[in-house]
């Protein structure tokens, strides 16, 4: 017994070796980024695969000059889209999941089509649409693909977790003589809150992420942030590395502060929907 | 026979109206959808019968089509296509979901809960930037040649042209696929867990007591249990491999030559810097074709969130 107990010892430390180590490579990449953050350039050349002190904090300013407005085009973009989302997409759940009306399921298969539908089809069609509504160059252009195709996706998610809150509620909500909308408002959504979160979120990061689109439609002064760094630092060996670095632990940081806050709650909304196929 | 048909139509009728609510909530969804989704992708259809640039427009018939069945840039870019998307598919698949059994299987609840978060991380680097940092991984004087270097593989004085800079293609789409290693950060492990979380511990005590070994709980199992995670990664995986170009546009712009050109590349650069939209727009209807013969018949198996037994409430 006491050998056996031994052996699912060891068993588990090995485990946990294997794991750690396999993190460790997988963050490697971004701790370098972090490191060379805060190294002057010839620190850099000599150095640069491990972590040195001083930490030259002045790399942060010059990055922070050179993409802030990269970064207030990338926040007004996910300020105004997101929380549009959100509404437009979880009145579609509410509906499609809790009404009964005449047409649902061609209208949920309609919204569900579309994610068979790859972006790079409609990429030179919405262009030239976006182009002849005059909103090149507007950040509209990328507000309303949030408004609008974004959605699908998300319903993805929220149909599930909609769908798996009990009917009895609104049946008790409705007896108490609330109209669909206050059960939607004051029901539906409070308890979808980690889902709408965890939604948000990946969306959030999308609207991060996006370089493509932004680079098509926009003029350099409008580009959002993944656009504005391919722009300033794409030219490897012109660049300063460590400013360069710092740039991307700039533009990181408000996804890191939003981690930092969320992720349990992320998690949460992520392990409990399931997703149901 | 006729007065049926009129309590039919009534039933219909009230039917309706009661569910107006229905309607109203997702009007602006469906108006939105109409407007910035269907429309762009039914001319994008049309585009692909037109030579269309910025000055001209005109009707070609299948004209696009026929060149596009000769234009060896194009034939060439599918096989590239294919090499980066099913390695990269298989791992994506496969990776994160060793990772989740390794995890699921630490006792400590502490310390697993910890390895999710830890592997949620990569998340907060954008794209673009974990792109970048990659390059400098993989250029010619970067660390995975002084490692390869170090353990003695190759020469001292061998260079290794990892991503093609400087003109040799015989390592690139190897460090395309190699981009992102060890392949398990984002979201894709925590899905996993989820479902491993969804088998009743029961079960597994119950396994064990069986004497079945761990790998044959996971196969017989958890694998199971799985599918529907799979299944999601798969079509994904599917519908984002085949439009999926932002290697090619962040790090080797298709090169060496035509090395890493994949029909989405292709499409951008025609479109977009040769000013050749209707030509372009053909390798899009090509892709959505290829997309929707690929992931159709797997959504004919799937019912979204159970959504053909949701009655409605109101």
């Amino acid at each position: 017994m006491e050998q056996r107990k031994r052996k699912v010892h060891f068993a588990q430390i090995l485990l946990v070796a294997v794991i750690v180590f396999t993190l460790v490579l997988m963050l490697y990449p971004l701790a370098m980024a972090l490191w060379n953050s805060f190294k002057t350039d010839l620190t850099y050349e000599s150095t640069r695969w491990f972590p040195t002190l001083p930490l030259r904090w002045k790399n942060l300013v010059s990055a922070f000059d050179s993409i802030y407005k990269f970064l207030i085009n990338t926040l007004i973009v996910a300020g105004v889209g997101i929380p549009g989302m959100l509404l437009i997409a979880s009145m579609a759940s509410f509906a499609f999941t809790k009404i009964r009306f005449p047409g649902k399921t061609f209208f949920f298969y309609m919204v569900m089509a579309l994610m068979m539908v790859p972006t790079i089809l409609t990429l030179i069609p919405a262009f030239l649409l976006y182009k002849s509504m005059g909103l090149q160059n507007s950040l509209m252009s990328l507000i309303i693909p949030l408004w609008t195709s974004a959605c699908v996706g998300s319903m993805f998610l929220l149909v599930s977790f909609m769908a798996s809150l009990p009917n009895e509620l609104f049946e008790a909500a409705q007896i108490d003589g609330g109209g669909v909308l206050k059960s939607f408002w004051y029901v539906a959504l409070p308890l979808s809150a980690p889902i709408l979160g965890t939604v948000a979120i990946m969306q959030i990061v999308s609207v991060w992420n996006d370089y493509i689109w932004p680079r098509i439609i926009l003029d350099e002064t409008k580009f959002t942030i993944s656009a504005g760094l391919l722009l300033t630092f794409s030219a490897e060996y012109t660049a300063n590395m460590p400013v360069m670095f710092a740039a991307y632990l700039v533009s990181s940081s408000p996804l890191i502060l939003l981690f930092i806050f969320a992720n349990k709650f992320y998690i949460r909304g992520l392990t409990s929907a399931g997703i149901k196929m | 026979m006729t007065v049926r048909k009129k309590t039919d139509k009534v039933a219909l009728w009230q039917a309706i109206k009661r569910g107006r609510w229905g309607y109203i909530m997702i009007a602006p969804l469906i108006l939105g959808l109409l407007v910035f989704s269907y429309y762009p992708s039914v001319s994008g259809l049309v585009l692909s019968f037109f030579n269309k640039t910025s000055t001209v427009s005109e009707f070609v018939g299948v004209e696009n089509f026929v060149k596009l069945m000769k234009d060896e840039i194009f034939l060439d870019s599918i096989g590239t296509m294919f090499k980066i998307m099913i390695p990269k598919l298989l791992i994506s698949i496969i990776a994160p979901l060793i990772m989740a059994e390794l995890i699921f299987a630490v006792k400590n609840d502490k310390l697993a809960g910890a390895f999710r978060v830890l592997t949620l991380i990569p998340i907060v680097a954008p794209g673009v930037v974990s792109m970048l940092i990659w390059r400098n991984l993989l250029s010619v004087d970067g660390l995975l040649t002084d490692i390869v270097k170090l353990f003695g593989f190759v020469e001292k004085d061998a260079v290794l042209d990892w991503l093609g800079a400087l003109g040799d293609d015989s390592l690139v789409l190897f460090s395309i696929i190699f981009i992102g290693f060890p392949w398990v950060g984002g979201t894709s492990v925590l899905i996993y867990t989820a479902g491993l979380n969804e088998i009743s511990s029961e079960v597994i005590e119950a396994a064990r007591l069986d004497g079945a070994s761990t790998m044959r709980r996971i196969f017989s199992i958890d694998l199971p249990m799985l599918t529907g995670q799979i299944k999601y990664f798969l079509i994904f995986g599917i519908i984002g491999g085949l439009q999926d170009y932002g290697v090619q546009y962040t790090i080797t712009d298709g090169g060496p030559g035509y090395a890493t050109y994949v029909p989405g590349y292709y499409l951008y650069k025609l479109a977009f810097a040769q000013d050749n939209m209707g030509y372009a727009a053909t390798i899009g209807v090509i892709l959505f074709a290829a997309t929707f013969v690929l992931s159709a018949f797997m959504f004919k198996f799937m019912d979204i969130g159970g959504m053909k037994k949701q009655q409605g409430v109101f």
